[in-house]
């Protein structure tokens, strides 16, 4: 069908590469297509330009960080509902975590207490696949 | 002259027939009755008896007008007399026949009651006829007479006013004088009227025994019904053939309409009923009185209950055994045995002494306070006289004075020191009443006793304080003088205290009990921006205090006012304005100064915390910051030892594997330490926020529970959850988690394969009750003081599972307490234990915090 002819894409920013290779690896095994962005910046552009699936966002990254992408991309007719989940190692605190709710991503996972299986079953869930 | 004698006895006949008359119809039967007890007396009564006292009686009966029940005495008297006096004159031997031909009255003893059925004389008077019989001639008794007797009976019907028939018939039997002779017309006249009197006196006997017979009824009839008791007769169905108006009255009915009925008719109570019957039956039964102490009885006028005493008795009644009642009224005999119960409880539980002798002064009753306090028991008490307790500290003239008083009536009123059994004084104060009877004399005294010892001694204490008192004030005389020679010293101690108070490191207020403030202290005054002479005479309550947020500090939760209150040194953070309206955290501690117990002021030591609010804060961050930075490297571990597991680095060996298990499972060991780590900084630095929302309780557990499924199976161990009536509660659905996961992760930890889990959610009157149990390992006894320590772990639990953070029961209390909640447990080792979690109905308390905690 068509879901087999042309694969979910997600875009994935992360800045860390050993990360970036993990989540490309499973993803991929699981039949997802991988854009991958290394910062805020690449994530914004690549986002509009490419209209991705879903959006797996860290935090603290260079240039860009995660919030103001997602605040970014949610300003644009095409990101507002684009799912987003925030995976990071950073907790949700301080008043950063209000912008992000309010940015209400599908998901907001630490990456530590994160599996990697855990990961692909909740993107699956964020697509209904 | 025996014209004279028929004249005088037709006029005494007439009256006779006349008074016999007025009581119309009369039974005969009524002869029956009569039987040999009264005719042995008759017999003897006239032996001596003259026809003139004869006479005197009738005379004397007749002119009485009005009978009495002595009156039936003397018609007896009457009767027998004229019978025996008859007798003796000219008739050899009377007898009275009843119409059955039955001899009633003879005086041969022999013949009464014998029937003789052949005598055709005897059978002509009986209807009516008076016959006269002559016997044979027989030689006379008296051997001495010459020839034959010729032998007459008379048959006299005995003739009852108003009856057709006689009543019975009287024989008289005589001897003709003259054995050829035949009976002279005179001779007839007068054997006929002296017959005829025996038969009339006989009727009047009757007559009158009649009348005072009925009035005798009625007098009994009008006793039982003036009697307050009730008496009855009830037959076998129990119903009444005999009742008096009291019995009446109880079923609020006559005694006409009670006759013939049953209890069953005027009583609606079907057990009162029954027993009644029951009774009743009872006693016809066994012919044995039966004797009921107490029993209830429904009043149907005032539908009220009534007690009775009933006394039942067989009685036969002619033709059969019936029960004859007599019931006493005792309700308000109860009533008051009742209330002599609750007065006699009283007087025993009363404090006081109390003891009651006689007129002699032989004690008769004491209380149980009296025995507390004497040491004497109640048998040895009883009977003595209150001399058992005598101490000899009170003179002779004291008990003479006491007893001409009592004696003359008044109450003596005194304090008397006594002795107990064991010997030791006791001093009471003590008031004697004489009770006195309906005439005025005394027959008891009443005395109670109020023990005064401690009074006594505390009177004694008084007395040397004040001792103590006047020795201190002269000290204080010379301490005075001494100080005004120390005063020039003193000066310098001031100065030396000053300098010392003005080099504490801490901000120093003293205040007086209205909050006046008397001293502060150089550092006080610069951390709170004011000079010395703003601050003095100033109430501390006028420094504006704000909460966290910016709001005023009320009057009542201002940390002097809470100190006033509860007399207990108080401490709290406060921020302080200043006077250009910045502000800082200030940490206040107050302290009231006691002399002797009271407040006299209060010293409030401040302390500006902004820099350790700083420092917590840089504590914080760098808790968040190292979370991270550490949390960045156990993920990339983390996932590349999974994705070596699934393969995604080539086959893997099952050793390989085994090794893997262990980074993975040692590496989410380290992430669960660093989260506990994070959360517990929180927990302690009190930035977590509680944000309470509806939670479906069931959803919380069933999350729980499949995170622990795994563990569970391949454990075997059962869990069981119950929902007592509870559905949603309000709480931090992540706070809620984070306890339940805590203490569920830790039954299955601890919990041997097996196993089982108990969980039940139910109602307590502090609020919703979690109760979880396990048949686990248990806590040991000697570390159950120390199991909601910080980093704590027991030792059975660190050897049966060495990898455990000690975090988790710290952070479930801290939390609970944060949120108003509460935790216990019971264990034992070896066996198991069940915590206990309460979280209030109210719901978890809201806190605003900026950090949440890591689920």
């Amino acid at each position: 069908m068509t879901d087999i002819a042309q694969p979910h894409r997600i875009l994935v920013t992360e800045d860390e590469p050993a990360m970036m290779e993990a989540i490309t690896t499973v993803l991929g095994r699981a039949g997802f297509s991988v854009i991958p962005a290394k910062d805020g910046k690449e994530g914004v552009e690549f986002a509009l330009r490419d209209h991705p699936d879903c959006i797996i966002l860290d935090i603290l990254m260079p240039n860009v960080d995660g919030v103001t992408m997602m605040e970014t991309l949610r300003r644009d007719t095409w990101g507002k509902t684009i799912p987003i989940i925030i995976l990071t190692n950073l907790d949700a605190s301080d008043k950063m975590i209000e912008t992000i709710l309010r940015n209400q991503p599908s998901y907001y996972l630490i990456k530590a207490s994160t599996s990697l299986e855990d990961l692909v079953e909740k993107v699956k869930n964020v697509l209904s696949v | 002259m025996i014209a004279a004698i028929i004249k005088k006895i037709s006029s005494v006949t007439r009256f006779f027939l006349l008074a016999a008359g007025l009581f119309g119809t009369l039974a005969v039967a009524l002869i029956f009755i009569s039987n040999s007890i009264i005719r042995q007396s008759f017999l003897t009564r006239v032996k001596n008896a003259t026809s003139r006292n004869i006479q005197l009686e009738a005379q004397n009966l007749l002119t009485a007008g009005d009978f009495t029940s002595g009156d039936a005495v003397h018609a007896k008297n009457i009767f027998n007399t004229l019978f025996q006096a008859v007798k003796t004159a000219e008739i050899i031997r009377i007898k009275v026949w009843d119409t059955e031909s039955r001899v009633i009255f003879s005086d041969d003893e022999t013949i009464v009651g014998q029937r003789f059925t052949d005598n055709s004389e005897l059978q002509r008077a009986i209807k009516g006829e008076v016959v006269a019989e002559l016997q044979s001639p027989v030689k006379p008794e008296n051997i001495s007479e010459q020839g034959y007797v010729q032998l007459v009976s008379l048959y006299v019907p005995i003739l009852f006013p108003g009856r057709p028939n006689p009543g019975g018939v009287i024989e008289a039997y005589f001897r003709l004088d003259n054995i050829n002779a035949q009976i002279n017309e005179t001779q007839k006249i007068l054997i006929i009227t002296i017959v005829s009197l025996i038969s009339l006196s006989f009727v009047l006997f009757f007559v009158l025994f009649q009348v005072v017979v009925s009035r005798e009824t009625d007098f009994l009839r009008k006793v039982i019904d003036t009697s307050p008791d009730l008496i009855f007769v009830k037959d076998w169905n129990g119903r009444f053939t005999l009742v008096n108006k009291a019995t009446a009255d109880i079923y609020n009915t006559t005694v006409e309409n009670l006759l013939g009925k049953t209890d069953a008719d005027f009583n609606d109570n079907k057990d009162e009923v029954a027993n009644f019957l029951a009774a009743d039956r009872q006693v016809i039964r066994s012919l044995e009185p039966k004797f009921i102490k107490e029993e209830p009885v429904s009043n149907a006028k005032t539908r009220e209950e009534r007690w009775f005493q009933t006394l039942k008795v067989p009685i036969f009644s002619g033709r059969a055994w019936q029960v004859l009642g007599v019931s006493a009224d005792i309700t308000e005999r109860k009533k008051g045995e009742e209330q002599i119960r609750l007065h006699t409880a009283a007087l025993e539980s009363a404090e006081n002494v109390m003891l009651i002798t006689d007129r002699n002064g032989l004690i008769q009753w004491v209380n149980p306070a009296f025995i507390r306090l004497t040491g004497y028991t109640w048998d040895e008490a009883i009977g003595k006289t209150p001399r058992l307790l005598k101490s000899g500290k009170q003179t002779h003239e004291y008990y003479k004075a006491l007893w001409d008083t009592i004696l003359a009536g008044q109450p003596w009123r005194s304090e008397v020191t006594d002795r107990r059994k064991d010997g030791s004084l006791y001093t009471v104060d003590q008031i004697i009443t004489p009770v006195k009877d309906d005439h005025g004399n005394v027959i008891n005294f009443v005395a109670i006793q109020q023990d005064i010892s401690e009074r006594i001694l505390a009177e004694e204490k008084l007395s040397q304080a004040n001792k103590n008192l006047e020795d201190s004030r002269n000290a204080m005389a010379n301490v005075l003088l001494d100080l005004r020679v120390e005063k020039a010293n003193t000066e310098k101690e001031k100065a030396k205290d000053e300098a010392m108070l003005a080099s504490i490191g801490e901000g120093l207020i003293a205040v007086d009990t209205e909050g006046k403030i008397m001293i502060a202290n150089k550092i006080a005054e610069d951390m709170l921006d004011w000079i010395q002479q703003d601050l003095k005479g100033k109430t501390i309550t006028s420094l504006p205090l704000e909460d966290e947020i910016g709001h005023p500090v009320p009057l009542k939760s201002r940390p002097t006012t809470i100190a006033l209150s509860t007399s207990e040194r108080t401490n709290g953070v406060y921020y302080f304005v200043r006077k250009d309206k910045t502000r800082f955290p200030l940490s206040i501690t107050v302290t009231p100064i006691k002399l002797e117990g009271k407040i006299i002021g209060l010293v409030e030591i401040i302390r500006d915390v902004t820099r350790e609010r700083e420092i917590d804060r840089a504590k914080s961050e760098f808790v968040s910051l190292a979370s991270h930075q550490l949390r960045t490297p156990l993920s990339t571990i983390g996932w590349y030892t999974e994705m070596l597991l699934s393969g995604d680095g080539g086959a893997i060996t099952d050793k390989q594997k085994n090794y893997l298990d262990e980074i993975y499972g040692g590496n989410k060991r380290m992430v669960d330490l660093v989260n506990s780590l994070l959360n517990v900084s929180r927990i302690e630095s009190g930035s977590f926020g509680i944000e309470p929302s509806v939670v479906v309780v069931k959803d919380v557990i069933d999350a729980v529970l499949k995170d622990l499924a795994v563990d569970l199976t391949s454990k075997k161990i059962s869990v069981d959850v119950v929902y007592d009536y509870v559905t949603m509660i309000s709480a931090d659905p992540k706070l809620l988690t984070m306890i339940l996961q805590n203490l569920l992760s830790n039954a299955e930890r601890y919990t041997a394969i097996g196993g089982s889990i108990h969980v039940r959610v139910s109602r307590s009157p502090a609020g919703i009750l979690f109760t979880i149990t396990d048949t686990g390992i248990g806590i040991p006894r000697s570390s159950q003081e120390k199991i909601f320590t910080k980093m704590y772990r027991a030792d059975n639990a660190r050897s049966m599972r060495p990898n455990g953070s000690g975090l988790g029961l710290y952070m479930v209390k801290s939390i609970l307490e944060r949120a108003g909640g509460s935790i216990r447990f019971v264990s034992e080792e070896g066996k198991g234990t069940t915590f206990y979690v309460t979280i209030p109905l109210t719901g978890m308390k809201e806190k605003k915090g900026d950090k949440v905690l890591i689920v």
